[in-house]
């Protein structure tokens, strides 16, 4: 399906965050729900050929949700995400961190804020990741900065 | 992914930053290499063994020599992480486009 939506993917080196912006072709309503309850969730959240598996979810502020990305060969990998913010049709945060089966998180994990905004009937996406690893990698490149000529092209070309 | 946190744990420490720094420029013998730190050969030995585990130093023999270098692939895979996580939220958000069409249908 070709669309003319926007998808927006930037990597922020001052905050060192990833920014991603994404419209959809539906009102407020219906997108926050996608992003909000299970059923629908699972229907778009595993990225082909996953599929997402949630066990619970309860969304409100300190609930959680525990969820695998199932593989074509039935592997389960488990992840957990916790509400720490909710302003109902307008934004929610959460930390997501990857989980063994028994809920035990594996940090560090990612923080993510999602924005809604709707206009003439698109609905617009906003999220902010800001990743613990991605923070220590920038770290990092401060390093590289003399005499690692083409990496660190590469490095800017990415942060 | 295991292996890729390891490298992230590998670059958080700023000696092994600065040795990665150091061996960027020229390769380099841990003796030379041990030499621009004020802490112990041992310690700079271990910190170059963390490195080369994570496959962001490779060693090389010259002769009576091991000569440590960098591993410019290994870097890249930073790169990569991120290219992989664009793809798919890409993916994502292409099947929530088709499970939103879906939904406003069986509305109608």
């Amino acid at each position: 399906m070709k669309n003319n939506l926007l998808f927006d993917f930037t990597v922020d080196k001052a905050t060192k965050t990833i920014l991603v912006k994404r419209e959809f072709n539906a009102e407020l309503s219906l997108v926050w729900d996608a992003f909000t309850k299970q059923e629908i969730l699972d229907q778009w959240w595993g990225p082909k050929p996953y599929i997402s598996k949630t066990k619970f979810m309860d969304f409100k502020v300190g609930g959680r949700r525990f969820y695998a990305m199932v593989s074509p060969d039935g592997k389960e990998g488990w992840s957990l995400q916790k509400y720490t913010s909710i302003s109902p049709k307008t934004n929610f945060k959460m930390y997501n961190t990857f989980a063994d089966k028994d809920e035990n998180p594996e940090l560090p994990g990612s923080e993510w804020d999602l924005s809604f905004s709707e206009q003439n009937g698109i609905t617009k996406v906003s999220i902010i990741i800001r990743n613990e690893s991605l923070a220590r990698m920038e770290k990092a490149s401060e390093g590289f900065r003399q005499g690692f000529t083409i990496c660190l092209q590469q490095l800017d070309e990415l942060l | 992914m295991k292996i890729r946190r390891d490298v992230f744990q590998a670059i958080a420490d700023p000696t092994r930053r600065a040795i990665l720094l150091l061996i960027a420029a020229q390769s380099m013998t841990p003796n030379a290499i041990a030499e621009e730190f004020n802490t112990s050969r041992q310690a700079v030995s271990k910190h170059i063994q963390i490195l080369t585990e994570c496959e962001l130093v490779k060693q090389e023999q010259k002769g009576r020599e091991i000569y440590y270098h960098i591993n410019a692939n290994k870097i890249n895979e930073i790169d990569k992480w991120v290219e992989q996580f664009r793809n798919s939220l890409e993916t994502q958000f292409n099947q929530l486009d088709k499970v939103l069409l879906t939904i406003k249908k069986n509305k109608k």
